[in-house]
């Protein structure tokens, strides 16, 4: 998994908690790599699995809760670091549909051993999309939280629901009239 | 499920912590154990922050060394591109230079004429051009001078075109030599050539070059083991300043040329108001000729020939008349050379063979004994192809018909070919006759070639009878020549009764001229014959020569 994930983690809980929680955190998990990460590495998922279930114990919070922060987190640190994949998209929707066809691509460039989840979208109706989130790991509360802080980002408010399918979620996202809210 | 994510610790104790502690410590000292546990943290923090930092590097190098590989296999790539944008501008250069040399010969051939090498018309178009802008910067007259060649086509039918290419060559080299630095020169046609030359004024400098070209060209050209005759003949128009015009200058001289042509070979003619007056009556003559072959105005005149020693009538030569709806009946030079001109003096033949075949059959029909019809045959009547065919078709009274010859241009470059021909004649029983004989400079070799039945010896010769010496003794040499060989000896243009009876003792068989007869239409001629067979030396007015 991307080492930017778990930099941005371990910076997200020490925002969040302080370094003292990252710590123990750690120690709990007792990741192979020590907890030494860097953005630009490679590092197993079960490692960011370990860190999030010792969080979790630590924080007695579940853990979907805490991915799905971290999701929402995380999207705000895309937009700061990826400016480019920002330019084109002027709402949610426009970005959502652009992660499959032009941020993966990209991605996958970069890194070609990278392995991103899929991310197929299909508007339904004036104001609605269906996604379709297939990913190896499981970490669909961290795609939702993403959504999240994509519609934050473009100051959208929407109505997300979700259902387990094989392999991911099937998710339906909703734009909220500003006057129904 | 959007509920804000909160790090309240599970146990509401600060993280790391033991939940319980020792109540023995005092405050000194768990104030010292978090101090330790502190420096532990970020003893640990330093470390994986050191680690994370060397994994950095570790990767920061490898990537480095990846783009160095990478810069590696871009730079060979980048050479392996350049040696074959090398090999390919290299490619191109050589194609380019090839379509560079390809268009220039392109150009040169469409500037030149393939044959000769010489300028084309085209070609002459863009010189006269760029001379116009000289002559006029420099005051010059520029001067057109269109060169005919005389006789080519003749040698082009006759020998080949092989011989024809070799005397196109010839030309042009002759054309290129006396031009050098004076004209420009062109080939403009089959046998034409355009020179273009500035010139100070004087008239007398381009006459002098087109002489000496002229005179150039009438020098006899080896080809093979043998010899090719051409001439050529000039029409020169000039003009100066304001008044060169291409179009004109060169219509001019075509004009002024038309006129040479008409003037015999060899000649130079300029261009003037009074030409244009003289192509015009030309042209009117030519149209004037055209119909009158039309309407079949041509008609044999007759003149008797004589046995020189007993009087009789031999034969009778048909001379073309032109009955003139103006001018009345009017003889060959009036129309001879226009018409050969025109090409159509094959034609004029045809009409006077087939009229005269006519008239020996009227008159013998009505019992007057002319043994033999003579016609003149043109080169360009001996020349076509079907005459064969229309001689047997017109089915000619056996023995009865002899072709004079005029023709001893023919006999000089005369090819296989046309001896051939006159073969054919003789097989269908056409007696062949060379025509003023002793006039041309081949004729003694023309009479092993054409092996003729009759010569008839040019009137000069005849009329010198009696007055100048030497005609005597070439008469008696001619007659001895044509016993030796078997040729019967006509005397022409025989005038006078001294003239009769001196070619009568010299030995020649016949006599022609108008001390025997005038040319007469076939109306009148019946009458004559008649008189002069029943009593021939009073009819004849020669009892006191003879």
């Amino acid at each position: 998994m991307r080492g930017l994930v778990f930099t941005e983690f371990l910076d997200f809980v020490e925002g969040v908690a302080g370094y003292d929680v990252v710590d123990e955190m750690i120690l709990r998990a007792d990741p192979a790599s020590g907890g030494a990460y860097t953005s630009t590495g490679n590092y197993p998922f079960t490692e960011l699995a370990a860190m999030i279930g010792a969080l979790s114990e630590l924080l007695n919070t579940p853990a979907p809760e805490l991915i799905h922060a971290y999701g929402k987190h995380l999207f705000g640190r895309f937009s700061a670091l990826y400016p480019a994949f920002f330019e084109g998209p002027q709402d949610t929707f426009s970005f959502l549909e652009s992660v499959e066809s032009i941020v993966h691509v990209e991605v996958r460039k970069i890194y070609p051993d990278a392995q991103p989840p899929a991310l197929k979208a299909e508007r339904v109706g004036e104001a609605g999309m269906r996604l379709e989130y297939r990913s190896c790991r499981p970490l669909g509360a961290l795609c939702l939280g993403l959504i999240e802080g994509c519609a934050e980002h473009f100051g959208e408010r929407l109505d997300v629901s979700h259902q387990p399918a094989e392999g991911g979620l099937s998710i339906l996202v909703t734009r909220v009239q500003a006057s129904a809210a | 499920m959007s509920a804000e994510f909160s790090p309240t610790p599970s146990c509401g104790e600060p993280v790391g912590q033991a939940s319980e502690e020792p109540p023995s410590l005092t405050e000194a000292q768990r104030a010292s154990a978090d101090a330790a546990q502190e420096a532990l943290r970020l003893e640990r923090r330093c470390r994986r922050e050191r680690a994370a930092r060397r994994e950095a590097e570790r990767l920061l190098e490898e990537k480095s060394s990846a783009l160095y590989e990478a810069n590696q296999r871009l730079a060979t790539l980048n050479a392996d591109l350049e040696t074959v944008v090398a090999e390919r501008t290299e490619a191109l250069r050589d194609a380019l230079a090839e379509a560079e040399a390809a268009k220039a010969r392109s150009e040169r051939e469409a500037m030149h004429d393939p044959l000769t090498g010489l300028p084309n018309r085209r070609y002459l178009r863009a010189a006269f051009e760029k001379m116009t802008g000289a002559a006029r910067a420099e005051g010059k007259a520029m001067a057109a001078l269109h060169l005919d060649l005389d006789r080519f086509k003749l040698i082009n039918d006759t020998i080949g075109h092989a011989a024809g290419d070799h005397v196109l060559l010839h030309v042009g080299r002759v054309l290129s030599e006396s031009a050098a630095g004076r004209a420009f020169v062109s080939r403009v046609g089959g046998d034409e050539f355009v020179l273009l030359m500035l010139f100070d004024g004087d008239l007398a400098e381009v006459t002098a070059f087109a002489e000496s070209i002229v005179r150039d060209l009438s020098l006899p050209i080896p080809y093979g083991a043998s010899q090719l005759r051409v001439c050529g003949s000039f029409g020169v128009a000039h003009a100066r300043g304001d008044a060169i015009n291409a179009g004109a200058l060169l219509a001019n001289a075509d004009r002024a040329l038309y006129l040479a042509k008409g003037r015999g070979r060899g000649v130079v003619a300029h261009y003037s108001g009074a030409l244009e007056q003289a192509i015009r009556d030309r042209k009117a003559l030519g149209d004037e000729i055209d119909d009158a072959i039309r309407s079949r105005a041509f008609e044999p005149f007759y003149q008797l020939r004589v046995d020189a020693r007993t009087h009789e009538v031999r034969s009778v030569e048909a001379l073309a008349r032109w009955r003139h709806p103006d001018r009345g009946v009017l003889g060959p030079g009036a129309f001879i050379e226009i018409a050969e001109d025109h090409r159509v003096i094959h034609r004029i033949d045809d009409i006077i063979l087939e009229r005269a075949l006519g008239d020996l059959a009227a008159w013998r029909a009505f019992g007057l004994d002319i043994p033999r019809i003579s016609v003149n045959v043109s080169a360009d009547r001996l020349s076509q192809s079907n005459l064969l065919e229309r001689l047997k078709a017109l089915a000619l009274p056996a023995s009865s018909v002899s072709f004079e010859l005029l023709e001893t241009i023919f006999l000089e470059q005369a090819a296989e070919a046309d001896f051939q021909r006159l073969q054919a004649l003789r097989d269908l029983g056409v007696a062949l006759e060379l025509d003023d004989f002793g006039s041309g400079h081949s004729s003694i070799l023309s009479l092993t070639q054409v092996r003729p039945r009759t010569i008839k010896i040019d009137r000069r010769l005849v009329q010198g009878l009696g007055s100048v010496e030497s005609s005597g003794v070439m008469v008696r040499a001619i007659v001895e020549i044509a016993a030796a060989l078997q040729v019967r000896v006509v005397a022409e243009g025989v005038e006078t009764g001294e003239q009769a009876a001196l070619c009568a003792a010299l030995g020649c068989d016949e006599l022609q001229g108008f001390a025997i007869c005038r040319p007469l239409p076939a109306s009148a001629l019946a009458a004559r014959a008649r008189d002069i067979q029943r009593e021939p030396a009073a009819a004849l007015g020669l009892e006191g020569a003879a």
